[in-house]
């Protein structure tokens, strides 16, 4: 996976993300907390795209599947409005991975 | 055999002889065609990128606009200006070095038909020096933290396309063999199309970021939204937030199409198919897959130029 794949994958969680947050139906602070995630998420993609890596570097390749499937589990979760928290905690571990890969590029 | 299995075989006869025959029927005249669809479709997608990018700027001011009127903080148009997602240098290289690889592709179609004349060596001659100087601009772009395009990265592939075009055009100019001309055309090739892939990834980026920003706008009129109606709501801002609301929605109803790489990700493959032709030794099946390619990216091309006004004009 390139690093624009990885904003890539990164920006569909956002998009997730956001019309979650525009749902009524989230306490002020469940929707402060997914916001701040959301700003982290987003701050991650900005640097990456600035970023060069080694795409065939192990660690890097390890990464990246972890993410999309951080990602595939949000894609599952979000849509459950009832479960808040495993919302908020696949959210928390898509941007740990994320951190990661951006902590390994820069 | 029944009449209707007689109709089948007869299809079936047909299909593989007009597939056999189908290399063949392109000639000189769908090869001038492709080279002019190609320069056509390119300026569209150069038209289209430098637009999209302008339009980064445009929407980021906008939202703090609106940010500013909702809170009702004063207006500091001059401030506003400065906003800056992308600056013009940035997105002035970008196309420049794109607009330099589209007649550089459709110079090198001229030399593979063998019409190495004196415009398509002055012209080639006149890329590389632009190219050259390009790549000088581009090393003086901001680092790291000051944008938010890999701008070393792209300094450092700009350079070496940069070589890699002004070695072709020595040879031009030096009127070396054809086979020697066709040679460095293809061992210099990847510099080139690492060149387009590296600002297909730019506008890829742009894209990206383009649509969080306006996502994240629509967050915010909604959040906007929901907390004044908790109150004794306004009705003159509720219906201003509606306005935005409706105008957000329409630009975030262009922004997919709007998205200029996947067709920059065309004109690298019709560089490609063309510098294959080349190294095929013109072969009608790569002159068959170059006019295909070409059409794709002048497919891709058409709807973008349209999409990317939508998106200008949902703005305003």
């Amino acid at each position: 996976m390139t690093l624009i794949e990885v904003a890539k994958v990164i920006g569909d969680d956002l998009t997730q993300i956001d019309t979650r947050l525009q749902t009524p139906g989230l306490s002020d602070a469940d929707w402060q907390t997914l916001f701040a995630l959301r700003k982290h998420l987003d701050d991650i993609q900005r640097d990456l795209i600035q970023e060069s890596i080694n795409e065939a570097d192990q660690k890097y390749q390890a990464l990246t599947t972890q993410l999309q499937q951080a990602s595939n589990q949000l894609a599952t979760v979000i849509t459950n409005l009832s479960k808040v928290s495993d919302i908020i905690a696949t959210v928390a571990q898509v941007a740990a991975k994320a951190d990661e890969i951006l902590n390994l590029a820069g | 055999m029944t009449p209707r299995r007689k109709q089948s075989c007869a299809i079936f006869l047909l299909g593989i002889v007009l597939l056999s025959i189908l290399p063949i029927a392109c000639g000189p005249e769908d090869y001038q065609k492709s080279i002019q669809q190609f320069q056509d479709a390119s300026n569209v997608v150069i038209n289209a990128t430098e637009a999209f990018l302008n339009n980064m700027n445009t929407i980021e001011q906008n939202k703090q606009l609106d940010q500013t009127v909702f809170e009702k903080k004063p207006l500091d148009l001059p401030a506003l200006n400065k906003v800056e997602i992308i600056s013009p240098d940035e997105i002035r290289l970008r196309t420049g070095a794109l607009n330099a690889l589209a007649q550089y592709t459709s110079n090198l179609a001229q030399l593979a038909q063998g019409n190495a004349g004196s415009a398509v060596t002055a012209s080639t001659s006149q890329l590389s020096t632009s190219l050259q100087t390009l790549a000088q601009d581009a090393k003086k772009l901001p680092g790291p933290q000051s944008s938010f395009l890999n701008n070393p990265k792209f300094s450092g592939i700009l350079s070496s396309a940069a070589s890699a075009v002004g070695a072709v055009a020595q040879l031009i100019v030096e009127h070396k063999a054809r086979r020697e001309i066709e040679k460095s055309i293809i061992d210099n090739d990847a510099a080139v199309t690492a060149l387009i892939q590296q600002i297909s990834d730019d506008a890829e980026g742009a894209y990206l970021r383009q649509k969080n920003q306006l996502s994240e706008y629509g967050v915010q009129l909604s959040r906007d939204y929901d907390l004044e109606i908790r109150r004794d709501p306004d009705p003159v801002l509720l219906l201003i937030l509606a306005k935005n609301i409706k105008t957000y929605r329409a630009k975030e109803s262009q922004i997919p199409a709007a998205d200029p790489s996947p067709a920059i990700a065309k004109m690298k493959d019709a560089h490609q198919a063309l510098v294959s032709y080349v190294k095929s030794n013109k072969s009608p099946k790569n002159l068959s897959e170059l006019i295909a390619t070409v059409q794709d990216l002048a497919n891709a091309a058409s709807p973008l130029g349209q999409a990317i006004q939508n998106l200008i004009s949902a703005s305003l």
